[in-house]
């Protein structure tokens, strides 16, 4: 609360800097937003894909890993997934279609995170520097697999997949909302199922709280560690479906990008609980969308660094309020 | 292996590539071996050095200094920024630091003062950086991608003072990190700050004494890559605060160590640029990807083989 309060204020502050009124930018932001359903369906747009990068950097996050990789294993889904999706016959039905392509998105992404979690676990390679390097090399590749098979022609966009793996659009006055946001709303579910109501959850948020505790009490930490950072790459990957079967149905250069970082912010914002995320994802979309809407006012950076702000806010005030509980409660 | 065998065979493999490229590509080899080369490399190296320094000094006085990258590109604005409007590359350089430092600050402050966590508070200033520095763009150039020109040190080697200010610092911030009232206090601070503590010391003002200097430094490397083209570019520090504290960690925690690997990633990255030059059938896609293949191959190879200061990342 304390968090979102100051970043309301701090955004504000930015506003009458560039010189605009922030009531007035505020409510502009909202007033457009929700009586245009073509803005509401960017929201909800921007939400599907930073739903399932934030659950992923959140579930890494929960056993004490910082998945800062989710921008690469996004990528590598897109890749394989429209890849899988072009090479398909035709008049491949939905049935066979669809699964074969979500699987495809998710287990590229898994293979990176598994990568990630692997080298940590057997050579202690901290994630964070190995995810980055593994952003750089995925995003390098992809485009020199774009340039050199993919793309049709001088254009950045490779062959359409095959009609029967398109995911449906919610039909939201032509916005690119669409049916993916059900696939990641079901990841919600299973996430907050396998995290609260399992043996499994709980053998992987013990590795995050203390990971000597777990292995004393006979957890394979290591072994957790490449699973989870497996599951996390592969929910990461799984956002290709917003942005390749959902909406683009077909490969292009740079699609989904900045969603994997964003999605950092989505799960620190939503304090890695899968509902949370939900919300925030919600709520990130909404500015990155709303902050269209209001682009004639300010400028679109400025809540490109808001969102920076916010993230910001929750990290420092989060342990500062639990301090100073523990402070009073002493 | 042991340590002479180690050397040797790092010896021996970076001479045997330099006869297979010789052989391969002689016209790649002739732009490797020449004055204009090494130059290219000291330039590349600057940024990467003096990160690398900054983030040894941090990490030793036991703060996770993952914000390297912010302070960077946080430090190539201001550079850049001050620069254009003094005319003055020199006051550039100062404002790089000062740059570097109020990152730092920020870091410690939530780190040692709020507590939090401390991986996490350095990619969220990664995040802040970025889109902040778009947005000072905006707000001060009216356009999100570029900065104004400004004064350049350009192509210089010997006249640059951020080559010099890297030099001095990779001799000086292993020495006084030994050898000083504030080196003993830094590594007290990351290893046992009970000790710090026993002397009436507080852990957290001897971290933030070091954590500012470092700050300062990372900073600088920052000046370099926006001085050296004449301008700032969004997001143009791509990811080397992240191969700097790579370096920091495979060196163990070593200053003078992690500034030679920084050299040897310089010295991917120049090659790469050769070969962008003479055109070879190399993939122009994969070559920047150099740099990133190869410390990732390095983590791998190296693994994990000295310990972190002790105290590394608890407050």
């Amino acid at each position: 609360m304390i968090a979102v309060l100051a970043s309301l204020a701090i955004g504000s502050l930015l506003m009458l800097v560039v010189g605009a009124s922030p009531g007035h930018v505020w409510w502009t932001m909202l007033e457009r937003t929700a009586s245009d359903p073509y803005l509401l369906g960017q929201v909800l747009y921007k939400a599907t894909g930073l739903i399932l990068c934030g659950l992923a950097v959140s579930v890494a996050l929960d056993a004490g890993l910082f998945n800062i990789g989710a921008e690469g294993q996004l990528t590598a889904g897109v890749l394989a997934c429209s890849s899988v999706g072009a090479a398909l016959p035709s008049g491949t039905p939905a049935i066979v279609a669809l699964p074969i392509c979500l699987l495809a998105a998710a287990l590229a992404g898994a293979l990176v995170g598994a990568l990630i979690g692997g080298l940590r676990a057997t050579r202690g390679a901290h994630e964070v520097i190995t995810s980055m390097m593994l952003n750089a090399i995925v995003a390098g590749i992809a485009l020199w697999l774009g340039n050199e098979v993919l793309f049709q022609g001088g254009t950045t966009r490779g062959a359409a997949i095959a009609s029967g793996a398109e995911l449906p659009e919610l039909g939201l006055a032509g916005s690119s909302a669409n049916a993916a946001l059900g696939i990641a709303l079901l990841a919600v579910g299973a996430t907050w199922w396998l995290r609260e109501r399992t043996t499994w959850g709980r053998a992987w948020r013990a590795v995050g709280q203390d990971p000597d505790a777990a292995r004393s009490v006979g957890i394979a930490v290591e072994r957790v560690q490449t699973i989870v950072m497996a599951g996390s790459g592969a929910l990461a990957g799984l956002a290709a479906a917003n942005f390749v079967l959902g909406h683009k149905h077909a490969f292009e250069e740079g699609l989904g990008r900045g969603t994997g970082l964003l999605g950092i912010a989505a799960a620190m914002l939503g304090r890695t609980h899968p509902i949370g995320i939900a919300i925030a994802a919600l709520l990130l979309g909404f500015l990155s969308a709303g902050g269209l809407a209001v682009a004639d006012l300010v400028p679109k950076e400025l809540t490109e660094m808001l969102l920076g702000v916010v993230v910001l806010a929750v990290v420092a005030a989060g342990p500062w309020v639990a301090r100073r509980r523990s402070l009073g409660a002493a | 292996m042991s340590r002479p065998w180690r050397l040797a065979v790092a010896i021996g493999a970076a001479v045997a590539s330099g006869i297979v490229l010789w052989i391969w590509q002689p016209a790649l080899a002739a732009g490797v071996f020449s004055i204009a080369f090494a130059g290219q490399v000291v330039r590349i190296a600057v940024p990467y050095t003096l990160a690398a320094l900054g983030g040894s000094i941090t990490e030793r006085a036991g703060v996770v200094d993952l914000a390297l990258e912010a302070k960077l590109l946080f430090g190539a604005f201001v550079a850049a920024a001050l620069g254009h409007w003094t005319g003055s590359a020199y006051l550039g350089v100062l404002g790089g630091m000062a740059a570097g430092m109020l990152v730092a600050a920020l870091q410690l402050f939530c780190s040692l003062r709020l507590g939090a966590n401390q991986v996490i508070v350095g990619v969220t200033l990664n995040l802040l950086a970025l889109g902040g520095t778009r947005f000072l763009l905006q707000l001060l150039y009216g356009e999100g991608a570029n900065s104004p020109p400004a004064p350049s040190f350009e192509d210089a080697v010997l006249a640059n003072p951020l080559v010099w200010i890297a030099v001095a610092a990779a001799v000086l911030v292993p020495l006084a990190m030994a050898r000083t009232r504030w080196g003993l206090r830094l590594r007290a601070a990351g290893d046992r700050p009970e000790a710090l503590v026993a002397v009436g010391v507080s852990p957290s003002w001897a971290r933030a004494a070091a954590g500012l200097v470092g700050g300062a430094l990372a900073g600088a490397g920052g000046a370099q890559l926006s001085l050296a083209v004449g301008g700032f570019s969004a997001d143009m520090s791509s990811g080397r605060g992240y191969i700097a504290i790579a370096m920091v960690i495979l060196s163990g925690w070593r200053p003078a160590w992690a500034a030679l690997a920084c050299v040897g990633v310089a010295v991917a990255e120049a090659i790469n640029i050769q070969l962008q030059v003479t055109g070879s059938g190399f993939p122009r896609e994969l070559a920047p990807l150099l740099p990133y293949v190869l410390t990732l191959i390095v983590i791998v190879v190296a693994g994990k083989r000295r310990a972190p200061p002790r105290s590394l990342g608890k407050i």
